[in-house]
């Protein structure tokens, strides 16, 4: 089936291995690969340690080697020194730990009183970086006589609770995230005295994952931390480290409320990179259908593999990451490579699990590892060569990201990108030079999401009393204030509103989600044991009656759904298919905001329900089966952009009803493709929807993108003001694609669809909507 | 303002307060108004809040009523910080309290239990001595918790003197606080139960929250719940201040005391409406606290100083042998094992008595009873690894035959030998037999 012009695919090449560089050379020459870019070593940029930095702690630099700093680590720690606010935004391996670390040290050898509060958004980064500051402690402690070691310990649910005590007074820097803070420190503030009195920096590390509903939620926590400093009078220095995105500055700003300076020049050296675009080849020219791309990239991967090369594959799903890790054990298993040494890695695994691994990653016995996004960001698995990527993961920021866990320390590293064929995948792995040349995405928040904004509240009125004249974010809140004591949350006495609950508000309150359910699933082969975690919103699509869930490449079949109870109880099977959820969605406009020509802003109710699920087979991906499902209806408000196309003109059309249907299906799902690209967000973050008016003779034919997320993230108002953009690429796309009659890669497969969905771009281009 | 209007109205916040209520209606509830019962049971069934933010579904609040007498009879106090409500109430020293007469505190001996309890004595008169007891609205931790009423009670010479200090609304808690600080200066011990893990923690952020010096800094504590538990927790399970009072005092709480899990709800309800039967319950609830933990005090330090009847609850002298055996009173425990196990002692409390036994027996030098104790335990059905040491010592050391300590060892590490999961008894035993043997052959050659 496959052409044999494909040399790095022939399965002689894998079986008889070639050496790397030979191997990079007929990967280039593949007819799959639709771009390759390369990015030579770049020297680094070194400036000499500063004058006024404390001897000791020059001293430990010396004694490590360090003889200078790259040119960004010195403008940090100046900046820090005189007082302001800095975002760092350098690439992954570029030292920007001593951005933080010098000017925290330095103050806390000018006054051991100061204190440090390190905020990391994941438990396991926090753990990576522990042992390495507590190394620099113990250096600088070996070399002062008269002071202990700079006191560095974590805090998070793991802190045993006698040893909590110890940290709250001896901590000079903690090391925690930002749901502990929001969870257990703020809450318990008085506890924490010492710290909040003298507080003088704030490190958040990874800035660019506060995104979305978790940077909303964070910049709330934020603003608690602000009012709780201004009551124990302590001001804090934030010091922010970035991977690279469009609007560092702005995003720092937003979640913390201060004005900050940016440093976005790294100093730092980089080893030289290959980058490949790799789209899967066409088995189907009529219906536009290549190989699928999860087999490609366990293909391309097993290439690296069987040569002994390391390698990272990350997939965009969970279900993707456990179908390629089954892939991957099968196939190395007939080479060199014993099969454990292949393993799957993602969110859900038990916190033991994922540690084993990450031991694994670093010490070389695992040369393969399979992930979910749970290893782009900076834990350390030591040095792999390379990377690739299943599927375009969305993002400009995510894609580097990934492709720099390749090669972290040797001199030179490969990334692949194998585009699956959705539009937006085609859409990249066709224009490389617009992923290079891309500005990468913005980090985009709206911390005023109602929901958001009032979890917070009563967070903070728990704290501290809320002053009638108070601002909260600099908002006047007495409506929201008005609406809690009407619920009976809060009362007001005197100037000042008090909670009158005898809940404790920041346990109903998840910052990773805006309703904060989890589903636990159940084992129940023998024993009945916690295997994971799945979260509230893609708990009904992944473990429904009936479906396949896979863990670590394990299948289990879920024979009950306890939604009362949040869980789902499950048996190991060995089953050669899995399964998909079919979902159907509802959009309802509650508020028509702005509107010009067939273009719409406002607010819209949101139903979503899995009503049933299809059976695919392994390897081959055919349907064979599927099941009715009666799951409660998923309900939210949100913001969305729509399209009404007026019905005459729609019917007027000239193509069959069916065809010009699935025209208006085809545009909304290149629509809701294209516009992540230009909104530079995630796909998981837009819902899209057609309503085609068929119910209701007098309803226009509708597209909606919307927010993904009840009350809305803001992302929906963007792709309003810029929608012309969007559909001119749109537009660009379809037309542009080689397929015959639409396939899954421009309007997906369905008659007519290609043609409809033109006609209809081309009624909203002429402006003859009205 | 009207930033988050539209937002709220698609929560479904629709302001209540235009909603014109009908007076008569208003009247018909006054006059029906329900009994306590009916209003707790109202209030139990109501759902409880929880914080989310889709907090559309609640309950309506109940109707507004004009203001009534709603608080038991006591007086409006000033303070530099404002004014709150003090209700003063006095026990004469003849007062019995379920079976103790309070007046006895004076010659109970407080320092002897402590010392048992290895706190430091403070030194402080019958007099210096102040119980407290909070009730808050709520009880899961954290600043947003607030003692609405903080109960103390403290003897002038025999007589008990009672004084809660309540807030009507959250601003009058700074005053509330200044005058309890105030209040405290003249105590040396404070006496609370459980007072250790909440309501000192809690009291002390409060007074960092209103920015007022903390008067616990200056004040030693005692936490009854401590005692309590060593004294009864084998004997009567639940160590909850309503479960002992009931068994050990035999006072029992009247129906007009509001059990402690509504209060919060109650404080709630009353500041909603500035009205609430139940609060007054609340305040008596609050008093029966502070009076069963004097007189649970007292009742305590009886327990450590009197001689103990052999008819006790075998389990209670048990649990008083063990506090008394690692103090410098163990030679006592002896007898108050011994009556315990007279008693007939359920598993494993009869185990752990022949055990202790055999240890202090050695140590008082009364060796034949201590091997006797050793038998016993050899004998039972449970392995017990103090029997075969102490059998060994006791041939060894007492008897110079080492040879029987051997066979003595050497029968416990039968016992042993199917026994994968006792690793380290077995190392203990096998360590001191090698020992032996190695004396005994360096004996012969």
């Amino acid at each position: 089936m496959r052409p044999k012009s494909h040399l790095a695919l022939q399965d002689a090449a894998l079986q008889k291995p070639t050496g790397l560089a030979e191997f990079l050379g007929e990967l280039r020459k593949s007819k799959s690969v639709s771009g390759y870019h390369y990015i030579p070593a770049r020297a680094p940029q070194t400036r000499p340690i500063p004058e006024s930095l404390n001897s000791k702690i020059r001293q430990v630099l010396e004694s490590r080697g360090i003889e200078a700093l790259y040119s960004h680590q010195v403008q940090a720690y100046e900046r820090a020194q005189s007082g302001g606010n800095v975002a760092i935004v350098t690439p992954t391996a570029s030292g920007k730990t001593l951005c933080y670390n010098l000017p925290v040290w330095q103050r806390i050898m000018e006054n051991p009183g100061a204190r440090a509060l390190y905020l990391y958004p994941t438990k396991a980064l926090t753990y990576d970086q522990l042992d390495d500051l507590m190394d620099w402690s113990n250096a600088l402690a070996s070399l002062a006589s008269d002071e202990s070691a700079i006191g560095v310990y974590t805090y998070d649910g793991d802190t045993p609770q006698d040893a909590r005590m110890a940290v709250r007074e001896k901590g000079q820097i903690i090391l925690s995230n930002p749901d502990m803070l929001h969870k257990a420190i703020l809450p318990h503030h008085t506890k924490w005295a010492r710290l909040f009195e003298n507080l003088q920096f704030v490190i958040l590390d990874e800035l660019h994952t506060y995104r979305g509903v978790f940077g909303s939620h964070v910049a709330n926590v934020f603003r608690r931390l602000a009012r709780i400093c201004e009551f124990y009078g302590s001001r804090p220095q934030f010091i922010c480290t970035s991977a690279t995105i469009a609007n560092p500055q702005e995003l720092a700003e937003k979640l913390t409320g201060q004005p900050f300076e940016l440093i976005r020049e790294s100093g730092a050296g980089e080893s030289e990179k290959h980058l490949f675009f790799y789209n899967p080849p066409v088995v189907n020219a009529q219906l536009g259908i290549r190989r699928s791309y999860v087999k490609e990239a366990e293909h391309v991967a097993t290439a690296f593999l069987k040569r002994n090369i390391s390698t990272i594959v990350f997939a965009n799903s969970r279900l993707i990451t456990e179908i390629l890790v089954r892939y991957l054990k099968e196939s190395v298993e007939r080479g060199p490579v014993p099969k454990d040494v292949v393993v799957g890695y993602r969110g859900g695994y038990l916190p033991n699990e994922r540690r084993r691994i990450e031991r694994g990653l670093r010490d070389g016995r695992i040369r393969g590892v399979v992930s979910t996004n749970a290893l782009e960001l900076g834990i350390d698995i030591g040095s792999l060569d390379v990377a690739v990527l299943a599927g375009y993961p969305g993002t400009v920021a995510s894609t580097w990201q990934r492709m720099g866990r390749a090669g972290r320390r040797s001199g030179m590293s490969v990334a692949v990108l194998v585009a699956s064929s959705t539009p937006l995948d085609q859409y990249i792995v066709n224009h490389p030079e617009y992923f290079i040349g891309q500005q990468p995405e913005m980090g985009l928040i709206n911390p005023d999401n109602i929901h958001i904004l009032i979890s917070h509240l009563q967070c903070a009125t728990f704290e501290l009393p809320f002053a009638a004249n108070e601002l909260f974010g600099g908002h006047d809140v007495t409506e929201i204030l008005e609406y809690l004591s009407e619920r009976g949350f809060i009362h007001k006495a005197g100037t000042k509103w008090h909670w009158t609950s005898e809940a404790y508000p920041a346990d109903t309150v998840s910052l990773r989600s805006i309703s904060s359910d989890n589903f636990v699933v159940v084992e129940t082969t023998n024993e009945a044991r916690i295997i994971g975690e799945v979260d509230y919103s893609s708990a009904f699509s992944t473990l429904h009656e009936k479906a396949i869930y896979l863990h670590q490449g394990q299948q289990y079949y879920v024979h009950q759904l306890d939604v009362a109870e949040r869980r789902a109880y499950v048996k190991q099977v060995d089953s050669d298919y899995f399964t998909d959820a079919i979902t159907y969605t509802k959009v309802k406009v509650l508020e028509n905001m702005s509107t010009i020509d067939a273009h719409n802003h406002g607010e819209v109710h949101v139903a979503h329900q899995v009503v049933g699920f299809k059976k695919i087979k392994f390897f081959t991906m055919e349907n064979v089966g599927s099941g009715d499902l009666n799951l409660p209806t998923q309900e939210m408000h949100t913001t969305s952009y729509w399209l009404t196309i007026p019905r005459e003109q729609f019917e007027s059309l000239p193509f069959p009803p069916a065809e010009r249907l699935n025209g208006l299906h085809g545009l909304a799902y290149a629509l809701a493709q294209l516009s992540c690209v230009f909104l530079m967000c995630d796909r998981r973050d837009l819902g899209s929807a057609v309503d085609t008016g068929l119910e209701d003779r007098t309803f226009q034919p509708t597209i909606f993108i919307y927010d993904n997320y009840p009350g809305g993230i803001g992302l929906s108002r963007p792709l309003y003001e810029i929608r012309e953009q969007v559909f001119a690429a749109t537009a660009q796309l379809i037309r542009e694609c080689a397929c015959e009659d639409g396939c899954p890669s421009c309007v997906g497969p369905a008659a007519g669809a290609k043609e409809a969905a033109l006609a209809v771009l081309a009624l909203v281009k002429n402006g003859t909507l009205s | 303002m009207a930033r988050f209007r539209k937002a709220l109205l698609s929560l479904g916040a629709v302001s209540r307060k235009s909603a014109t209520r009908d007076p008569e209606a208003s009247e018909r509830f006054l006059s029906s108004l329900p009994s306590l019962n009916d209003e707790l049971s109202f209030l139990r069934s109501r759902p409880e809040r929880r914080a989310t933010q889709n907090a559309t579904a609640l309950s309506d609040p109940l109707p507004a009523l004009p203001a009534l007498p709603a608080l038991p009879k006591g007086s409006v106090e000033s303070t530099p910080y404002g004014s709150h409500y003090v209700v003063r109430e006095a026990f004469p020293d003849d007062h019995f309290h379920g079976k103790v007469r309070l007046g006895r505190f004076s010659s109970a001996n407080l320092e002897r239990l402590m010392a048992l309890m290895q706190e430091t004595p403070c030194g402080s008169t019958h007099e210096q001595v102040v119980f407290l007891d909070t009730e808050t609205t709520g009880m899961q931790g954290g600043t947003g918790m607030c003692p609405f009423l903080v109960g103390v009670g403290y003897f002038e010479g025999d007589e008990f003197q009672m004084v809660q200090y309540f807030i009507r609304d959250f601003d009058e808690e700074p005053a509330m606080l200044h005058s309890l600080g105030e209040f405290l200066k003249r105590f040396r011990l404070v006496i609370t139960y459980n007072g250790a893990a909440f309501d000192v923690p809690l009291l002390e952020t409060r007074f960092t929250l209103a920015r007022q010096e903390n008067p616990f800094a200056g004040l030693a504590h005692f936490d009854m719940l401590f005692p309590a538990r060593r004294l009864w927790r084998n004997g009567h399970g639940s160590c909850r201040l309503a479960a002992l009072e009931r068994e050990l005092l035999s006072f029992v709480r009247g129906n007009d005391d509001v059990p402690g899990a509504m209060i919060p709800r109650v404080y709630f309800d009353y500041l909603q409406r500035q009205y609430s039967r139940a609060l007054n319950g609340v305040f008596k609830h609050n008093v029966h606290d502070v009076v069963s933990l004097a007189a649970l005090t007292i009742h305590a330090c009886d327990r450590v100083t009197s001689e103990p009847a052999p008819l006790d609850e075998p389990l209670d002298l048990y649990s008083l042998a063990h506090l008394l055996d690692d103090s410098s009173e163990w030679r006592r425990s002896i007898d108050l094992y011994e009556m315990a196990q007279a008693g007939d002692l359920p598993e494993p409390f009869r185990s752990k008595t022949l055990e202790t036994l055999c240890v202090l027996y050695r140590r008082n030098g009364d060796l034949d009873r201590s091997y006797s104790m050793c038998t016993q335990l050899m004998a039972a059905e449970e392995f017990s690894l103090i029997g075969y040491e102490g059998a060994a010592i006791y041939f060894e050391r007492s008897k110079g035959d080492p040879e029987s300590a051997l066979c003595v060892l050497e029968e416990g590490l039968r016992r042993l030998e199917h026994d994968a999961g006792r690793k380290r008894p077995r190392i203990i035993l096998h360590a001191r037999w090698q020992r032996l043997q190695q004396r005994v052959l360096k004996g012969i050659l």
